[in-house]
């Protein structure tokens, strides 16, 4: 009985030593890759020579080929965390949470999380900070990291906050935004000519583009609501609106109580724009393929050449 | 709140009003907005002071079958992929988003090249020595742009 091989995709990359999504249009039933620069390595436990992922293997596992520690040989495991994801481009997908502790009054502000594994431009979505719930519930960018101890979001203006958070929960959200522009929360406009907003995460919007300014009562800065403003980009989630906002209200982020009893967030929606009309609805950044996790995506500078498949399931 | 926003903003209403008639257990609706929402909330909804099922509307003529009913001014349909943000309320819960919008908030525009087209590829070939498998595919190219956001609204709700 014949099993056709559907598609067959090869490719190589060289590793910057970060996990990345892999868009091959289809999902994969096995994917399979080779680490060059390292087959030679001896000795070294942790260098991944060969790995490679099946149809139905448990989320972000792997089987692996790896050194044996002190001694030149290889031997085989299974690896359960670290290793491969596919994904379909559909629904959004969330790491398990991560249940952990303080956060700093400070900006930025420093949260304390021994077990992370987050990598400098991760988006989390932040949830049960306790003490500073003005934050729960919103997505932020992960801007530094100190691994096994601490990470930081850098778009939070945590010095103005009341007090410090004494715990948290945080899950990283492993799809793209599926199209851009979208809506954002804002976490801050300057009181300057022009005002420069910033974003929980990186905004997605180019100069040109057409954005209506949400801001609640509890936000301060109301006479800014409802304007539609054009966008200059400044950087990845700032932008200038072309606004003299230094008579305005200053902004502010609600108290914790405040949060806790429900208030609206302020917000950036984008409306138009002003270049290449359509362009913008039509920004794709979903994936069809596969994640390539920490552990088996190669140290930095390491030649990886893999092999993808698809084919027919019985 | 949702109807009065959006009436504020000159949003017009997508329905108009279904007339009484002489019928037990119905009642008149009001003309309406629409709202979109998740299968996931429905109970919540039926809670609702004032909610209305379409089964208890004077007449079913324009009632859409994905209609579940309607609270005031607004008319509620549902779908098992209704939106919803995982994990993000206050105590980690879903978020539901139900977006409420009035007439002409929103349009589809279709692209005179990427016209639907349905491919079908029928069993047979040489890797299909047996004849055991077809496909069949669809593209089109379709663009949805907001026209006036002023006439949509975001209800978002956790569940009870």
């Amino acid at each position: 009985m014949a099993t056709a091989e559907q598609n067959v995709v090869y490719g190589s990359y060289t590793s910057d030593g970060a996990r990345f999504n892999l868009d091959l249009g289809f999902v994969p039933h096995e994917f399979h890759q080779w680490n060059e620069s390292q087959q030679d390595s001896t000795a070294n436990p942790a260098v991944v020579k060969e790995s490679w992922y099946l149809h139905n293997l448990a989320v972000n596992s792997a089987y692996t080929i790896q050194n044996t520690a002190g001694a030149a040989t290889d031997e085989h495991h299974l690896i359960a965390a670290g290793g491969y994801r596919t994904y379909a481009g559909v629904e959004e997908v969330l790491d398990a949470a991560i249940v952990a502790g303080a956060i700093t009054a400070a900006t930025p502000p420093v949260f304390t999380s021994a077990a992370h594994n987050y990598q400098v431009g991760d988006v989390v979505r932040i949830t049960g900070s306790t003490g500073m719930l003005q934050i729960a519930g919103i997505d932020f960018v992960v801007t530094a990291i100190t691994a096994g101890v601490d990470f930081t979001l850098g778009t939070i203006p945590g010095a103005g906050f009341a007090a410090a958070g004494t715990a948290h929960s945080a899950q990283r959200i492993f799809t793209p935004r599926a199209f851009l522009p979208g809506k954002r929360i804002i976490t801050n406009v300057t009181a300057a000519n022009p005002g420069v907003v910033t974003t929980n995460i990186n905004h997605g919007y180019a100069t040109g583009d057409r954005v209506r300014i949400r801001i609640p009562a509890v936000s301060g800065m109301v006479e800014l609501h409802d304007q539609i403003v054009t966008v200059t980009y400044v950087t990845a989630t700032t932008f200038s609106i072309g606004v003299d906002t230094t008579a305005y209200t200053a902004f502010a982020w609600p108290t914790s109580a405040q949060a806790a009893a429900g208030c609206l967030r302020p917000e950036v929606i984008p409306v138009g724009d002003t270049g290449q009309d359509l362009s913008a609805a039509m920004d794709n950044n979903s994936f069809q393929g596969i994640h390539i996790g920490p552990l088996v995506c190669g140290a930095n500078t390491d030649v990886m050449r893999w092999r993808a498949t698809r084919g027919v399931t019985i | 709140m949702v109807v009065q926003t959006l009436l504020n903003n000159d949003a017009m209403f997508i329905s108009d009003d279904i007339t009484g008639e002489n019928k037990f257990g119905t009642t008149p609706i009001r003309e309406a907005f629409w709202a979109m929402m998740s299968t996931a909330v429905l109970d919540d909804l039926e809670a609702c002071n004032g909610f209305v099922s379409q089964a208890q509307y004077p007449n079913n003529m324009n009632v859409l079958s994905a209609e579940w009913g309607s609270v005031g001014n607004v008319r509620f349909l549902y779908s098992s992929m209704g939106s919803s943000t995982a994990n993000a309320s206050l105590n980690g819960n879903d978020v539901y988003n139900v977006f409420v919008t009035g007439s002409e908030a929103y349009a589809c525009v279709q692209l005179s090249k990427g016209s639907a087209e349905f491919i079908y590829t029928a069993p047979g070939g040489p890797t299909d020595p047996l004849r055991r498998l077809q496909l069949g595919a669809y593209k089109f190219a379709q663009v949805p742009r907001i026209l006036n956001d002023a006439w949509l609204f975001n209800l978002r709700c956790t569940h009870s």
